[in-house]
């Protein structure tokens, strides 16, 4: 395992990657995250296209809504740890002269 | 961005799609150039390719009471031009549609025109167009990451106006309609997603000058 040379970066970017689970825990935020404008479109569709079906659905679905959280954060935590390599891996052949 | 799986006529599906594939192939080409050409770069396109991942992964409660995702285009667009934004966002879009039912394989030609192509060229114009005004780089390509961040939105909601128009005012009803839905919420998104990409930007610094000076061969 590689040693962490910029902490505060890590830490930043996994961070970030943690919002989606950190946002449950604030009453206001949960509330606004139930609401979301895709949800929100996705009424609107049905309400102004009433006879409208969509006419295929997704191969497969999060079995719940912990899950498909997990899935985001994963998602997000994957990208944080891609991109802290990549910025330090830039830092290194920098310092080498590259 | 995340127009859901089937939430888009089948004619609107396929006519987005074919919008979409010329800069998709031309994009992947690009890709593929970096990595084969220009190793140097490819550490580059880790870092746009990961921060899309990031923020697109993000769901953002606005004031509206409400909550969108940002999109994440801007750093890529910066470090190594428009065009490799497509085939990066057919990626994380593909990745959302299959394993978090978020977005869809449908709706991919749509959404990877908002995301992968309006969005970029938003930010393209208006970043290198801030820029060459003598405006400082972090605050020319933060606007234009804000106002890209808006255009992909906003793109979706001509998108779904174009397919559910207003029975009384048409396709321009709808437009607001669903404008109205999406543009205030993202607002705050946009400026958050514009803070974030400037702040890696400035993490990115000594690169920033080699990517303005690699430019951009198709």
């Amino acid at each position: 395992m590689m040693r962490v040379r910029n902490p505060r970066l890590l830490g930043l970017l996994l961070a970030l990657a943690a919002l989606p689970l950190a946002w449950e825990y604030v009453p206001f935020a949960r509330a606004s995250l139930e609401r979301g404008a895709d949800d929100r479109a996705r009424q609107a569709i049905r309400q102004s296209a009433p006879n409208y079906q969509p006419w295929t659905d997704v191969l497969w679905r999060p079995p719940n809504s912990t899950a498909e959280k997990a899935l985001f954060t994963a998602q997000a935590l994957g990208g944080a740890l891609l991109l802290y390599w990549a910025i330090e891996a830039l830092r290194k052949g920098k310092r080498s002269g590259g | 961005m995340h127009i859901a799986e089937g939430y888009l006529p089948v004619s609107h599906c396929v006519g987005w799609a074919v919008a979409s594939s010329p800069s998709i192939l031309l994009s992947v080409r690009r890709v593929n150039r970096i990595i084969k050409e220009q190793p140097q770069q490819k550490l580059l396109l880790a870092a746009s390719g990961a921060f899309l991942f990031v923020l697109t992964a993000l769901k953002m409660p606005s004031v509206t009471g409400s909550s969108s995702h940002p999109t994440g285009t801007g750093l890529g667009v910066r470090m190594l031009g428009v065009n490799v934004m497509p085939a990066l966002s057919l990626i994380v879009l593909t990745f959302q549609a299959v394993l978090l039912a978020h977005g869809g394989l449908s709706t991919l030609g749509a959404n990877v025109f908002s995301l992968g192509i309006v969005g970029p060229a938003v930010i393209g114009l208006m970043g290198n167009g801030l820029e060459r005004l003598g405006i400082r780089w972090q605050i020319s390509w933060g606007l234009a990451t804000a106002c890209g961040d808006l255009a992909t939105y906003l793109t979706t909601s001509l998108q779904l106006a174009l397919a559910f128009p207003e029975p009384s005012t048409g396709i321009a009803g709808a437009f607001v309609k669903f404008a109205g839905i999406f543009f205030v919420t993202q607002i705050p998104i946009a400026i958050v997603e514009a803070l974030l990409t400037v702040a890696v930007l400035m993490n990115l610094q000594p690169w920033l000058r080699q990517a303005a000076h690699a430019g951009e061969r198709p």
